[in-house]
């Protein structure tokens, strides 16, 4: 008895001091946030803070009623709150004069860049996010098109909590290839090193619908489908191309092409924000997104469509199943020159044209143009990264000072200058893997339709725009040397 | 004498494991080295199992005594009073920073607005129920919590990391960029915390069943911690970046917390700390039993047990008073540290041992045993006790 006395004085003391007393939070008194949004001030080096906190009454109703629920219409299980303040921290404090609850953020898993903010620079944003323990370093970091508030403001209809649908949207993200998520940690360890400029995907406001009528106008549902230059729906791309060139201000409208509500309540990842160093320099469509993504030689998928004979015409889906990307930095002649070296994999997952893939020279010509395609991109991409926001975001600083520590320690402080010169040299190895489940296409009892034709038009100006960049001439290892009769579009 | 406790080699094992990685895992440690992190932790372990193989020598002149009461014999009265002394004071001091650190780590990333002391007392209180016995308490409870640290949580934690593609291999190039300066700076820093810390063991050596398989059991250790470190270190260093993983406090813990697999394996962290915890906890078990034992014979005391409390008050005190900041914590152990405890780890075991080797075999209460247990390998000619097979199972527990 004598004994048992301290030890169990101690196991209460224990109990006591070790159950958390200063730092116990209840579940019901804390507001989870969903996503958090940030946008630039009214006035210079203030912030606007936007926390989605999600309401757990109306999350249970509409997730526990499923579709037929009680109400007609129930509210949106989200509650948005907006705050102005001096700092980041500020504003976050100062949620707590109206939010009934202590505000959460481990759930945050989607953090929104408004777009000025973003071209003011997010280092404060970055800063004030690491620092915070409950701040998970695997949330996703995004550009708003326009403002971060009005993204957080969407309503999707399949996840209503748009925090969550963002966070299916990167989950998903890899089946269409045209956007590349990142991780807090990821950009943080960008801007700390500096070697690598960072790229994040950007959000924007859409509708579900993407209306194919009117002009016969083919749909770019698959979103980034890029191609050959040739007959295809490269449409979509190049339209988006040419409007974000001259929308260097506030994008407002919202879609692509010309969607009747311009301000839809959707989300859609739409290519990639720019950054050179903590600013926002610029937009990269969906088209040049997959040719950065595949010099980054990151997670691929998507759709690559290429003509793959060229008498009759035709069109075939490549789905990407694999990327790999290598960048070999080489001095030749005392001059510093990048070779990129990429390898594909791909199925054939669509054959619009009577085509027997047991014909070896036919897979092989496939796989060149498929090849080509991704060049394209590749050459899409580094056009305007590389000489037009002369942004290195494709590592190749990095990948010099992998290489070549030494040069690099003597050519760091001149690095901008001597990025957007930089001899590129692009080899693309393709191979086709499968051809899913069947190996012979349907026959085709016409040839395809008369717009087509106009199609193939528009695309060629693209192919000749990205044709004009001064490493188009060199054709990589793939055999990408031949091109088809109707790839005319090439030099 | 003061202990009549003894333990096994095997036990010495997993008590110097435990305390080699005991919260080197969990502390910023990459500034200065970046992507060459690695080399300075195998440099350092390299210069570990020399420093195992210094202390083994040391303590094979005097297998029964500690370097309180040696260190008389060797330097006269007041000087082995002042080691004596000296290191208690080490002992404390460096029991109060990982104590600090403890809080610091609870305070940082957990618990934000509880004060520090809280861990520092309910800490302690643990602590000084398991030195107060004597070091068989310590030991055992060793034995039992680190294998589950190191052995279980270093390939789940490498794995999973691996599996959610956060780890960029490619951060940990270009190899040897800085050259060898930064290596050796971070080798230099490696080698006084943890390594140089085994010095305590000088203290714990004499319980040893079979004295002559101390030095056995702690190069196993130090190799296995460097492993520990040199991968742990690198994993910070991948996946959070060179330069970003030395602007983090606890980088390893920030890796944990990204760890997840798919939507159902994630925020593995709390299960990390509660592995990293238990190991902090045995440093400073051992921490507190050196300064409550060295400060006992110091002052020739006849039992070091009911001292135990009071050093653990001092060092509750001491933890709180050595730094008001969390920063200058960490740039106390980057940048002063192994200046400082330079003397406790090297100079003074090496004075020590210099001297007993000039001097051959002093008054030795167990003549005959000081040249065997001086070779490695070399079997003692004491009576093997039975736990001599149960020690047989340190290789076989590998």
């Amino acid at each position: 008895m004598k004994k048992l006395f301290p030890l169990t004085a101690a196991l209460a003391l224990a109990s006591l001091l070790l159950a958390g007393c200063w730092d116990r939070r209840e579940i019901n008194d804390l507001a989870f946030v969903m996503a958090l949004g940030i946008d630039k001030g009214s006035r210079p080096g203030t912030f606007i803070f936007t926390a989605q906190v999600a309401v757990p009454s109306e999350f249970a109703a509409s997730r526990g009623q499923g579709g037929g629920g009680d109400r007609g219409s129930p509210l949106p299980p989200v509650w948005i709150t907006s705050v102005e303040g001096e700092s980041l921290m500020d504003a976050r404090r100062r949620l707590a004069e109206w939010g009934p609850r202590r505000d959460y953020y481990a759930h945050a898993e989607v953090v929104v860049l408004g777009e000025e903010l973003a071209r003011q620079g997010i280092a404060e944003v970055l800063d004030f996010l690491q620092r915070h323990p409950e701040v998970r370093r695997t949330s996703h970091l995004f550009v708003a098109e326009g403002t971060a508030q009005s993204i957080l403001q969407a309503h999707p209809r399949l996840d209503p909590i748009p925090g969550m649908a963002v966070r299916s949207l990167v989950r998903w993200s890899p089946l269409a290839g045209t956007a590349q998520p990142v991780t807090l940690q990821e950009a943080l360890c960008m801007l700390f090193t500096g070697r690598t400029q960072l790229v994040l995907p950007r959000l924007a406001l859409t509708t579900a619908l993407e209306q194919p009528p009117g002009q016969a106008k083919p749909t770019d549902a698959q979103g980034g489908n890029t191609s050959e230059g040739g007959a295809n729906t490269s449409e979509g791309s190049s339209s988006d191309g040419r409007r974000e060139k001259g929308g260097k201000g506030p994008a407002k409208e919202a879609g692509e092409g010309a969607p009747p509500k311009p301000h839809g309540s959707e989300l859609r990842l739409m290519g990639g924000a720019v950054f050179k160093g903590d600013r926002l320099v610029g937009w990269l469509d969906r088209r040049e997104t997959r040719g950065y993504m595949w010099i980054r030689g990151q997670k691929h998928g998507g759709i690559t469509i290429v003509s793959p004979t060229p008498a009759p015409p035709g069109r075939a889906s490549i789905e990407i199943i694999r990327g790999r990307a290598r960048l070999v930095p080489e001095l030749v002649s005392g001059r510093l020159r990048m070779r990129v070296q990429v390898k594909e994999e791909g199925n054939v997952v669509e054959s619009m044209a009577p085509l027997d893939f047991t014909k070896a020279e036919l897979v092989r010509s496939l796989e060149r143009r498929t090849a080509t395609a991704i060049r394209g991109e590749i050459m899409a991409a580094l056009q305007r990264a590389q000489k037009e926001y002369r942004s290195d975001i494709f590592g190749f600083g990095a990948a010099v000072y992998r290489r070549y520590p030494g040069l690099w320690r003597q050519i760091e402080q001149d690095w901008d200058r001597i990025y957007p010169d930089l001899e590129v040299v692009v080899e693309v190895t393709s191979r086709i893997r499968r051809t899913m489940q069947t190996y012979q296409g349907l026959p085709l009892s016409s040839s395809p339709p008369q717009p087509e034709q106009r199609q193939g038009g528009q695309t060629q100006r693209e192919g000749q725009k990205s044709g004009s960049s001064p490493h188009q001439g060199r054709s990589g290892q793939g055999g990408i040397s031949s091109p088809s009769a109707r790839g005319g579009t090439r030099p | 004498m003061l202990e009549r406790g003894k333990i096994s080699a095997r036990q010495l094992f997993f008590l110097a494991l435990g305390f080699l990685h005991g919260n080197v895992a969990v502390f910023s440690r990459s500034t200065q080295t970046k992507e060459d992190i690695w080399a300075a932790a195998l440099l350092a372990g390299v210069g570990g199992v020399l420093l195992v193989y210094l202390y083994t020598a040391l303590a094979g002149y005097f297998p029964e005594e500690t370097p309180s009461r040696y260190a008389r014999r060797l330097l006269g009265r007041p000087l082995g009073t002042a080691v004596g002394l000296l290191y208690f004071w080490h002992a404390l001091y460096v029991g109060a920073l990982v104590l600090r650190s403890l809080g610091e780590l609870m305070t940082i990333n957990f618990y934000l607005q509880t004060p520090i002391l809280v861990f520092a007392l309910s800490t302690t209180l643990l602590t000084t129920f398991a030195v107060r016995p004597g070091i068989e308490v310590p030991a055992r409870m060793a034995e039992i919590i680190v294998p589950f640290a190191p052995l279980l949580l270093l390939p789940l934690f490498v794995l999973l990391a691996v599996a959610s593609r956060i780890v960029h291999l490619e951060n940990l190039t270009p190899v040897l960029v800085g050259g060898l300066g930064p290596v050796l700076k971070g080798a230099w820093s490696f080698l006084a915390f943890p390594y140089g810390e085994l010095v305590f063991f000088l203290f714990i050596f004499p319980a040893l069943h079979v004295p002559a398989k101390a030095r056995r059991a702690a190069v196993l250790a130090v190799i296995l911690c460097s492993f520990y470190l040199i991968l742990f270190q690198s994993l910070d260093v991948a996946v959070l970046g060179p330069e970003a993983s030395g602007a983090e406090f606890f980088p390893s813990f920030i890796v944990a917390t990204m760890i997840q697999i798919g939507e159902f394996l994630t925020r593995i962290e709390a299960l990390v700390m509660v592995l990293w915890t238990a190991a902090i906890f045995v440093k400073l078990t051992v921490c507190q039993y050196v300064a409550t034992l060295a400060l006992a014979e110091a002052l020739d005391l006849q039992d070091f047990h009911s001292l135990a409390a009071a050093v653990g008050a001092l060092m509750i005190a001491l933890s709180m008073l050595i730094f008001s900041d969390a920063p200058s914590l960490v740039a106390f152990f980057d940048r002063y540290f192994p200046f400082y405890s330079l003397p406790f780890y090297l100079l003074l075991p090496l004075l020590l041992w210099a001297v007993a080797k000039l001097r051959g075999r002093p008054g030795n209460p167990a003549p005959g045993q000081t040249e065997q247990t001086t070779h490695p390998g070399g079997e003692a000619t004491r009576p093997a006790p039975p736990e001599q097979l149960q020690e047989g199972g340190v290789s076989r527990a590998l």
